[in-house]
């Protein structure tokens, strides 16, 4: 029998469509559950469906958000943050402290913070990448360095009195819209097209997928993931920053529990703690489910300690649907 | 017709362990050659040495009739060596195309400034690609982890093929594979070599070598004891020389 004469077409076949299909169903669960959610909420407390609580709850998911855009780049490549609360309370008290005590004009306060924050991420990338900590511990040192750090700059009391120039960032709004949730979508849609279109984006989810497949390709691998720790940063800080302008006030305790929320947005929104997988918008839609929980809960006087309880079971809930998908396959 | 790769004369030795004793073996382009022999013959190692992994001890390697040393696999690769992992090294999330360009993304510019995957590019050549290898993959979109082992042998072969690779080594290609799905990778295998890619092809399966190579060359304890056409011998002339019976002036039986 000659090697030529054989040909074979049945093979399991996954097309662009049947993807797409997958992609899509992944949305479609996050959005159910937030119409689910929604409908919960509102015969709870007919305040929820207010544009008022609409409104608030778009200030809200904003600061998710930006937490959850960082957090996927990460997770995509199966690495994790958990710094993300105290970096985002050490970067509040940086931003304030800039334009407050020091008064600096809002904009060089913003890019102090930014670049502080980038540090921070610059720093957990390299324990990461040159001391070889996984990223668990990496970014758990670092949220207990934050936080000390943030309530050693003013040995944690709260800065007021910050610039109306400082406080537009998230106060006010433009088309209906607030301030701060436009910051959260340009950056959502930024991060989207960084992640699907450019090289940085491929080798993101390729260095998740398979990293030794992505270093035979000749992919920097320690490098790209340096950067994207020095980008979820970064990110922290600019929610940080958006934290401040939004309550007009620094405390050391702000960004609390902030990164189980981004984590469960990833996971909600297709994102898998396996690497390889995860979108932006399927990660924003997990924000907004969130952000939809939290101020339903508290809508619906539920105390925020029973709040914290369901956030711990969301979490650990979306890890353990990540992990059956994972062997379903 | 000029040696495509000459191996004249390597050793190598794993502290006790003598790997390779004095081999030489050359490859015309277009040629396939079966490399058999025990386990722990040497064959994998005589792999390494070609494809920079390992340096030879002594001996040398001449690439289209040049000296070459390769310091790593990545300068061996640049040579034009490729080879094709045992565990194929993909990235199972990304699709098919992304995984033949991984590292070598065709860019163009969005609006003129903006540095974008060229999608369109990539796919019209994965397209071309597939088909040059005949294989049946049916969509450049596919993921490579709903794909079969053989279908991920395309790829990679697919990969090697695409970024010119004048020498492919494959290393037990078929050994995870389906029966079905083997005789895909072995016409993979003669398409390439069609295409002027020499091969070196590692097989436990005596059928296939003797049906999918042009020659072959037997190991035995680090050193290579036979060499032949694949159409003057048979399965158990090979297995003769691979159990050493045919070696050093062992009685040959009638
Ligand atoms: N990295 C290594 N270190 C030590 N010994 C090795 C190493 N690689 C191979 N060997 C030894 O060299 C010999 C040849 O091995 P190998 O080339 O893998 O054989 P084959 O692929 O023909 O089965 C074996 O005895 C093996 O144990
Ligand atoms: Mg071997």
């Amino acid at each position: 029998m000659s090697v030529e004469s054989l040909s074979v077409t049945a093979y399991p076949r996954q097309s662009r469509r049947t993807r797409l299909l997958q992609e899509l169903r992944q949305l479609a669960f996050a959005l159910a559950s937030i119409i689910a959610l929604t409908i919960i909420f509102a015969l709870l407390n007919a305040r929820f469906m207010s544009p008022v609580n609409w409104y608030h709850i778009a200030q809200q998911v904003a600061i998710i958000a930006i937490l959850a855009v960082g957090q996927t780049f990460v997770i995509a490549t199966a690495g994790i943050d958990i710094s993300q609360g105290s970096v985002v309370a050490l970067t509040a008290m940086i931003s304030a402290l800039a334009a407050v005590n020091l008064g600096m004009p809002p904009i060089v306060a913003v890019l102090l913070t930014l670049l502080a924050g980038a540090l921070v991420g610059l720093v957990m990338g390299l324990t990461i990448t040159t001391l070889g900590v996984p990223p668990f511990i990496a970014t758990l040192g670092m949220l207990a360095v934050a936080l000390g750090g943030a309530l050693l700059t003013t040995n944690g009391t709260p800065v007021f009195g910050l610039p109306q120039g400082f406080l537009v960032i998230a106060q006010g709004d433009f088309l209906g819209f607030p301030h701060m949730a436009w910051i959260a979508l340009i950056l959502a849609l930024i991060a989207a097209f960084v992640l699907n279109r450019t090289r940085f984006g491929r080798y993101t989810l390729a260095i998740g997928s398979n990293a030794e497949s992505a270093r035979r390709a000749g992919i920097d691998v320690r490098r790209h993931l340096t950067l994207i720790y020095v980008l979820a940063g970064a990110t922290s800080a600019l929610a940080g920053i958006v934290y401040v302008a939004y309550t007009a006030a620094a405390q050391p305790t702000a960004g609390q529990n902030y990164e189980l929320y981004s984590i469960a947005a990833v996971v909600i929104g297709g994102g898998s703690l396996f690497g390889g997988v995860g979108t932006i918008l399927g990660s924003v839609l997990g924000a907004l489910l969130m952000t939809i929980l939290r101020n339903g809960t508290e809508l619906a006087g539920i105390s925020p300690y029973v709040e914290q309880v369901i956030l711990g079971v969301v979490v650990v809930g979306a890890v353990y649907v990540d992990n059956l998908r994972r062997r379903l396959r | 017709m000029d040696a495509l790769l000459e191996v004249r004369n390597v050793s190598k030795r794993f502290g006790a362990v003598e790997a390779l004793k004095d081999v030489s073996v050359s490859l015309a382009p277009g040629e396939v050659l079966g490399v058999v022999g025990d386990n722990g013959a040497g064959k994998s190692t005589l792999m390494k040495v070609i494809s920079g992994a390992h340096p030879p001890d002594s001996g040398e390697l001449r690439l289209a009739g040049q000296p070459a040393s390769f310091a790593s696999p990545r300068a061996a690769r640049q040579a034009g060596i490729e080879m094709i992992y045992q565990d194929l090294a993909l990235a199972d999330h990304l699709d098919v195309g992304a995984n033949i360009f991984l590292g070598r993304e065709p860019l163009r510019r969005l609006a003129g400034v903006v540095p974008v995957i060229d999608d369109a590019t990539v796919r019209a050549e994965v397209v071309a690609l597939l088909g040059r290898i005949e294989s049946h993959i049916p969509d450049p979109e596919t993921r490579v982890l709903a794909l079969s082992g053989g279908q991920r042998q395309a790829v990679a072969i697919a990969r090697a093929l695409y970024w010119k690779a004048k020498v492919v080594i494959m290393d037990e290609p078929t050994a995870a594979l389906a029966a079905i799905e083997s005789r895909n990778v072995l016409r993979m295998a003669r398409s390439l070599a069609r295409d002027g890619v020499g091969i070196l092809f590692i097989d436990h399966n005596l059928l296939e070598v003797l049906e999918v190579c042009d020659r072959v060359a037997v190991m035995y304890r680090g050193s290579k004891v036979y060499e032949c056409r694949a159409s003057e011998t048979s399965q158990d002339e090979l297995v003769r020389y691979m159990t050493g019976f045919s070696v050093q002036g062992a009685a040959v039986p009638a």
